[in-house]
Formats: C-alpha cells, sequence, structure tokens
C-alpha cells in the first residue's frame, strides 16, 4: 500500500527523456550495398553516352530518344543518391574513432566518395564514375580489413 | 552482471527532493526486457571526479557524437576514462558498437532504483 502510493508520487513528478532507441536495429553493414549502386552509376553514365540523337524531324524517334535519356538519367540521379546514403551509413555507424588508428584518411575517403556521388549527379562523366567505383572499392578493403577479414572485391558487371 | 535495480522507497523520495537524485524516463525498446518504454529511473549524478561506473551498471549518459541527446544503456566494460555501452536489447540498440567508447564525463549518472509499475516487478529478468 505505502509502497504503491511513492510509486503513484514518483509517475506523478515530471521525468526527463532518456533515450534507448536504436537507429541501427540490425547491426549488419556490409559496403556491397555501395558498391551495387556505384555499379548502377557507372552503367548508366555509360549508357547515356552511347545513346545517338535521333535524326532532325522524326518526331517519334524524338520522343523515344527523350524518354529513354530522361530514364537513363533518373536512374543515374537514384543510384547516386542511394550510393551516398549507403557510403553515409558506413561512414557514420559503422566506423568508430578507433579505426582511425588503423585508417587515418578514412574520413578524407568517405568525403570524397561522397562528393563523387554528387559529381556523378551533376555530370555524365565516366572518369568520376570510375573514381567513385575506385573509391568504393578502397572503402570495401578499408571495411574487410576492420573486421580481420580479406573479402575479394567482385563487381556485377 | 546485471544486478536487479531495488524498487525506489522513501529515503529514494527525500533524496529526490533534496536534489540528490533525478528522475529521468526510459523512451525506446534498447533496455528491453530489463526496462520497457515508460519505465522510470532515480539517477544518482557521477561527480565529476567520481569513480568509473562498473560492468552491470545502468547508466544516463550523453551520446558522444550529439551532447543534446540523453541515452540510457548498460556498462559493459570500463576502463576508468572510458565506458563501452551496450543496450540489453541487442538487436534494438545503438551503443558502443556503433558510436564506439563513451568518455566518463558523458555520464549523467547511474540508475540506482526503479519506480515499480502498479502491480509489477521492479525490473523485469
Amino acid at each position: 500500500m505505502f509502497r504503491t502510493a511513492l510509486s503513484a508520487i514518483f509517475r506523478a513528478l515530471p521525468a526527463e527523456a532518456a533515450q534507448a532507441h536504436c537507429d541501427g536495429p540490425c547491426g549488419v553493414y556490409d559496403p556491397a550495398s555501395a558498391r551495387v549502386a556505384a555499379e548502377a552509376v557507372l552503367s548508366m553514365t555509360k549508357k547515356l553516352k552511347a545513346i545517338e540523337a535521333p535524326a532532325a524531324g522524326d518526331a517519334a524517334a524524338l520522343a523515344t530518344y527523350n524518354n529513354t535519356f530522361s530514364r537513363y538519367v533518373a536512374i543515374k540521379e537514384e543510384e547516386a543518391t542511394k550510393a551516398k546514403k549507403e557510403l553515409m551509413i558506413l561512414w557514420t555507424d559503422y566506423f568508430k574513432p578507433d579505426h582511425l588508428a588503423t585508417f587515418p584518411d578514412l574520413h578524407d575517403t568517405f568525403w570524397k566518395a561522397a562528393k563523387l556521388c554528387s559529381a556523378c549527379k551533376v555530370n555524365i562523366d565516366q572518369g568520376k564514375a570510375e573514381e567513385l567505383m575506385a573509391a568504393v572499392e578502397k572503402i570495401h578493403g578499408m571495411f574487410w580489413k576492420s573486421k580481420g577479414r580479406n573479402d575479394a572485391w567482385v563487381t556485377a558487371s | 552482471m546485471n544486478t536487479p535495480l531495488p524498487a525506489a522507497g522513501l529515503k529514494d523520495l527525500l533524496l529526490f527532493f533534496l536534489g540528490r537524485r533525478r528522475l529521468f524516463q526510459v523512451e525506446g525498446n534498447s533496455m528491453l526486457p530489463s526496462f520497457p518504454p515508460g519505465q522510470r529511473l532515480l539517477v544518482k549524478m557521477l561527480p565529476k571526479s567520481g569513480k568509473s561506473p562498473s560492468p552491470g551498471s545502468v547508466v544516463i549518459c550523453r551520446h558522444p557524437n550529439d551532447t543534446n541527446l540523453v541515452l540510457t544503456k548498460r556498462v559493459w566494460q570500463s576502463n576508468g576514462d572510458w565506458l563501452e555501452l551496450r543496450g540489453d536489447n541487442p538487436a534494438a540498440s545503438t551503443d558502443s558498437r556503433q558510436f564506439g567508447k563513451v568518455p566518463l564525463n558523458s555520464v549523467i549518472g547511474v540508475a540506482t532504483a526503479v519506480i515499480a509499475s502498479p502491480g509489477g516487478r521492479s525490473e523485469r529478468q
């Protein structure tokens, strides 16, 4: 009875919030997600460079060209955004301050990789897309080294 | 290692009104099953030169990367200057596995008692 009354008093008092939330519930990280997105960016960049504009006066061919070009750009944009998001998750959630001792260029590597994602959105630049793939490959190496593994770099295309 | 916290008593109420304890409410699922969302904890402030909380203690601390965010976690390991923290529900917890070790000066205090739920046990095990 007394204990119940005491609890009621404590429950009526204002309490400060102590967060016990989770922003990465599964704890599963893998640079493969960023690699797949970066590969898609490179693939769409190549396709955009290869697509040929139709001859003047062919309205139907122009419509098809515009539609295909727009779709390729939209996919490139979407995949570059996805690659950036996946890289940010690895950078801010997986890697810890302790990792800087092993990888002193960790911040610079991620920062440049994220910048490359943006550059691939702004331009149709195969060189930037290839640089992004190289940056993701470097991050792949850092990630697996941090786990004491040496997983091979394998691409889908 | 995880000794259940006692239910708050009259002495705790007195200490609260004397400003020697603070009252916190758990929000989120990372401390399940010990502390469900809504569970209230009485917390003893950690003095600036205070001893590092021992493993198994439940602490209230500031997030190392966002000092506006106040967290509750359990001490997994401690070396005097740093604490490694874990949620009791690791599948739903962001803790030292993600944000690394937490400096001792980020710790606000250590939970000393729980406010018993109506008809419930003080700390679920």
